[in-house]
């Protein structure tokens, strides 16, 4: 039988993509309908076919744990960005311990 | 403890005004005449050679000064200036009355000091360091080296900090090259200086043919080892001077002096370096010395060796599994696990080396580094167990 | 008086900043975080937030580790730049060395016949699926396009010394061939001993050639796997093990098991066959996939919780047997350790990103067929050419290597750039497998969420991280055999 919730998430404190992103992990359970009305983001959350309520209701519950990871995720990518740019820079200069 | 420096008794100099500076000792009769224009001879009975430059004399020989060819220049030194002998080189000074001697041919463990200045503080440094300006030290070392015989296997520089003069250092390193081609050098350096690229690779550029850089680490966090060596940075800076020399192939060595401070996080430092600094040469864990600061900072670093030999244990076995080179020093043998034994080394250097009363009847001394001889005097542990 | 600052003096007063690093969910109260070296920590569920949006104390005890393994930095340090950009250029360095691993496919004839072997032919006709010279020697010229100062050629078949004359042709060819090119040249042949003679040990010793072999366990698995004529294949192994062994040396024979449906129950009579048979470590492998593909996902789901089940307590048991000093490694995961616990990459073909397919290995056919991997010719065996790269007669190296298919499957499944690969807390530890997820889900990047390969191996990374932070002693265990690789 087939299982629905929707969560709704403030646009304000969650990224499109970390929706996306959460809703992508999730998709061996459930499927996601992602839609944003009023700053705010539905998501309609339906069960696979052949799983059950516990399977499903234990789904949900990573679906949650896993915004809020992607939501730090975006938070500390946009923070480490330039000095990340700056450590590969620096791994792939000319100078270096391994000589090739 | 050998006494290396110190008065003399009286010094006889026929020209007043000619401060003696270096001069090598010889104790062979037949020298050849022409070598004998440059060396001291050291009296030990008949007969006495003649064409030294000048004599060395014992209180216990001191009745043959007499006996000297005319117009003789002489030292009488205490007699626990027993132990000169040939080769040994010696700093005598008309004006101070006073001798020091600077290198021991029989000694397998020759330590230059460059200078006493340093820019680092460590609470435990058996060298306190002192902010004046020692450039003669350099000066006398120049002169030194090329007096040094060529056969000597090993040699270090130490200090202070010995890269503190940047110039002068490399001149020294590029002297030693051209005299002692076949000596195996050690330099001690707290490693800051050679985070500079241009002076890396300058020391580099010398090519030394067997030399090690023996910096010290002594904790993985910054905030730790900054502390125990008194100065802010210091654990940057002496990280990137390692990562500049390995960098230009040069031979490295970790220290890590082990006390209450340093154990705190020895085994998070033996991961740190062999997840970040696994290509460095080796790494030596070394005990602790009971002179200079450590007195004064006791309470702080003062641990008994058998409260952390499991540490140890645990931390060399680190190194090990990931294939590094690994040698424990200055620990006595009873105070460290079995598991140590492969990588213990008798280290102490033999003018600082004794044992304590309780060692009387232990049956592995000859196997056993023994003891600083400060530590006999200000304290070791109470857990000595001969075997 | 010498003046001594006190500690606080040297504490940071300034926040920390953030290097970068991704992090996972290990368990339900805990977060295992990666540093863009690959180095892990475990941080309780509460700190991570905090620890992210600069509020965590400087006081905090975690700070000095997170410093140390360069998770946060304080303003103006410079050594953890350095310290993390030559890590990730060691790890890197190996790629720019390219294929390492050439298979040759002498023949496909073989006198076993293997119910999961998709390769294997019963013919007797020796022109059929044999290796020509022709492609030897066309192959050989690709081998030594390839920059790599190491070489490995690994004879493969069906069962290679059924055609032993190619095999000789090669290895002499090849060599004459080294004189000038100078590389580090290794030559392993993969069969199953049963047909060893004298003469080609005696080959084999003048030529340094490694043997390896197959062992699925002890004599009725064995030979449940692996029929043939006489249903002696555990017999004529263990005898040709003995021969090799006195003939090329003890450690110049290596075994590698086959996992099937059978195997799932038994790993510890089959950790004790390897030990009575003198090896020191055993490869716990995946079930392949090959074969089977038309299986539901259900039952391949069905597959891997079996599969998990096994290797743990294949691994766990190891360890016991290490703890009471034997020495004995499980070479997968030692793999997978040396990625964890070391900045070496072991060039392990089916964990390597950019994929190891045709970078890493590369296979030339018995006619003359170029495959990006064994994977691949399985796959091809099997009706789906994807991945074959080109044939060796008629196209240039240049074409093969550089050809859309090749670069097309490595770049799409760049686990860099693949999705949920991207932010994955273990993607130092993974690798892509273009082929393996062609094979299930005809896309070469695979959906991860219900991707077999990927619950595998985060519950082995998971599982291995358990261990080591459970245990001090399995943490040394670990840390040895991640550096034997």
């Amino acid at each position: 039988m087939k299982q629905e919730t929707t969560l709704v998430f403030d646009q304000q404190l969650y990224e499109a993509q970390v929706l996306q992103k959460a809703a992508y992990r999730a998709m061996s359970s459930l499927t996601v309908d992602i839609a944003c009305a009023d700053g705010k983001f539905s998501c309609v959350l339906s069960s696979n076919i052949g799983v059950e309520e516990p399977s499903f209701l234990l789904a949900v519950q990573e679906f949650k744990k896993d915004v809020i990871d992607y939501q730090l995720r975006y938070q500390l990518n946009i923070e480490t960005l330039p000095i990340k740019n700056l450590i590969l820079g620096l791994a792939f200069s000319k100078t270096g311990l391994i000589s090739e | 403890m050998l006494k290396l420096s110190g008065k003399i008794i009286r010094i006889q100099a026929v020209d007043i005004s000619k401060d003696l500076t270096l001069i090598k000792v010889s104790t062979n009769r037949d020298l050849p005449q022409i070598l004998r224009r440059e060396m001291a001879y050291l009296v030990s009975g008949h007969p006495l050679p003649v064409g030294f430059a000048h004599y060395l004399l014992t209180e216990q020989h001191q009745d043959l000064a007499k006996e000297l060819p005319l117009d003789s220049d002489y030292s009488i030194l205490p007699n626990d200036y027993d132990y000169i002998d040939n080769n040994d080189i010696v700093r005598l000074s008309a004006d101070r009355q006073s001798i020091r001697v600077l290198f021991r041919a029989s000694s397998p463990n020759n330590s230059i000091l460059l200078t006493e200045q340093c820019n680092n503080y460590c609470l435990m440094c058996s060298q306190p360091p002192k902010a004046v300006d020692d450039s003669w030290i350099l000066d006398e070392i120049e002169s030194l080296i090329p007096l040094i015989p060529k056969e000597t296997r090993e040699l270090g520089f130490t200090g202070g900090e010995p890269t503190t003069n940047r110039e002068r250092f490399l001149k020294i390193v590029s002297l030693t090259k051209s005299y002692l081609p076949r000596t195996a050098i050690h330099i001690l350096s707290n490693g800051r200086s050679f985070r500079d690229s241009r002076f890396a690779e300058k020391y580099a550029e010398i090519g030394l043919p067997d030399a090690m850089v023996g910096i010290p680490v002594y904790s993985d966090d910054p905030t730790l080892h900054d502390y125990i060596v008194q100065a802010q940075g210091a654990f940057d800076e002496t990280i990137q001077g390692i990562l500049n020399l390995k960098r230009l192939g040069q031979r490295v060595e970790i220290r890590v002096v082990l006390h209450k401070l340093s154990i705190q996080r020895l085994p998070q430092l033996c991961e740190f370096i062999a997840r970040n600094l696994l290509f460095v040469d080796q790494v030596a864990l070394m005990g602790l010395e009971m002179m200079g600061f450590t007195r004064a900072n006791l309470d702080e670093l003062w641990i008994d060796p058998i409260e952390y030999k499991d540490i140890l244990s645990k931390s060399v076995q680190i190194l090990t599994k990931y294939g590094m080179n690994v040698s424990v020093y200055n620990h006595q043998l009873c105070l460290v696990n079995p598991d140590i034994l492969p990588h213990y080394r008798k280290s102490i250097s033999d003018w600082k080396n004794e044992f304590a009363p309780e060692c009387l009847t232990c049956r592995r001394q000859s196997e056993c580094g023994g003891f600083f001889a400060s530590g006999i005097k200000f304290g070791y542990s109470k857990q000595l167990t001969p075997f | 008086m010498s003046k001594f600052q006190k500690l606080d003096f040297y504490a940071q007063q300034r926040p920390y900043e953030l290097l970068p690093f991704k992090f996972d969910r290990l368990n339900d109260c805990e977060y295992v975080i990666t540093n863009m070296a690959g180095e892990y920590h475990i941080l309780p569920m509460p700190v991570l937030e905090p620890l992210i949006s600069r509020t965590l104390p400087l006081t905090s005890e975690l700070i000095p580790t997170l410093r140390s393994k360069q998770f946060i930095r304080f303003p103006e340090e410079e050594a953890p730049l350095q310290l993390l950009a030559l890590k990730i250029r060691t790890r890197l360095s190996r790629l720019a060395q390219f294929t390492n691993l050439h298979i040759f496919v002498v023949t496909l004839r073989c006198d076993h016949s293997c119910p999961y072997c998709q390769v294997s032919r019963q013919s007797e006709s020796r022109d059929e699926f044999d290796m020509t010279s022709e492609m030897a020697d066309r192959s050989l010229d690709f081998v030594f396009m390839s920059p790599n100062p190491a070489i490995k050629i690994e004879f493969q078949g069906g069962e290679p010394l059924l055609n032993f004359e190619m095999v000789k042709y090669i290895v002499l060819e090849a060599e004459k061939r080294n004189l000038k090119e100078g590389r580090d040249l290794q030559f392993v042949i993969a069969t199953t001993l049963s047909l060893l003679t004298d003469e080609m040990l005696v080959f084999c010793k003048q030529h340094h050639i490694v043997l390896s072999s197959s062992l699925d366990g002890p004599m009725n698995l064995h030979n449940a796997n692996r029929p043939r004529p006489g249903r002696d294949s555990h017999q004529r192994f263990e005898e040709g093990l003995t021969k090799a062994r006195a003939a090329l040396g003890y450690d110049q024979v290596s075994a590698l098991m086959t996992t099937t449906d059978k195997s799932l129950p038994h790993v510890r009579a089959i950790i004790d066959e390897y030990l009575r048979l003198g090896f020191d470590g055993i490869f716990l492998r995946t079930l392949s996939p090959y074969g089977f593909a038309i299986k539901t996902k259900k039952f391949l789901s069905y597959d891997t919780e079996r599969w998990l089940d096994f290797y743990k307590e294949g691994l766990e048991y190891i360890i016991k047997l290490n703890k009471s000093g034997i020495r004995f490694v499980e070479q997968y995961s030692s793999l997978v350790l040396a990625k964890m616990l070391t900045s070496t990459d072991p060039g392990f073909v089916d964990l390597m990103n950019p994929a190891g397919a045709g970078i890493a290995a590369i296979v030339f056919n018995y006619d003359g067929s170029v495959y990006a991997s064994d994977e691949s010719r399985m796959l091809a065996e099997m009706g789906d050419h994807t991945f074959r790269l080109g044939n060796i007669l008629e196209q240039s190296y240049e074409e093969i290597i550089l050809s859309d298919q090749l670069l097309d499957a490595l770049e799409d499944s760049f686990t860099l750039s693949s999705p949920m690969c991207s932010d994955c807390a273990f993607e130092p530890f993974c690798g892509s497998e273009p082929v393996y997820h062609h094979a299930m889900h005809k896309d070469p990047v695979g959906r991860k969420p219900e991707s077999s390969f990927c619950k595998r191996n985060m519950a082995i990374f998971k599982h291995l991280i358990e261990l080591m932070e459970n245990d001090e002693g399995t943490k040394r265990i670990f840390m040895g055999w991640a550096n034997r690789c």
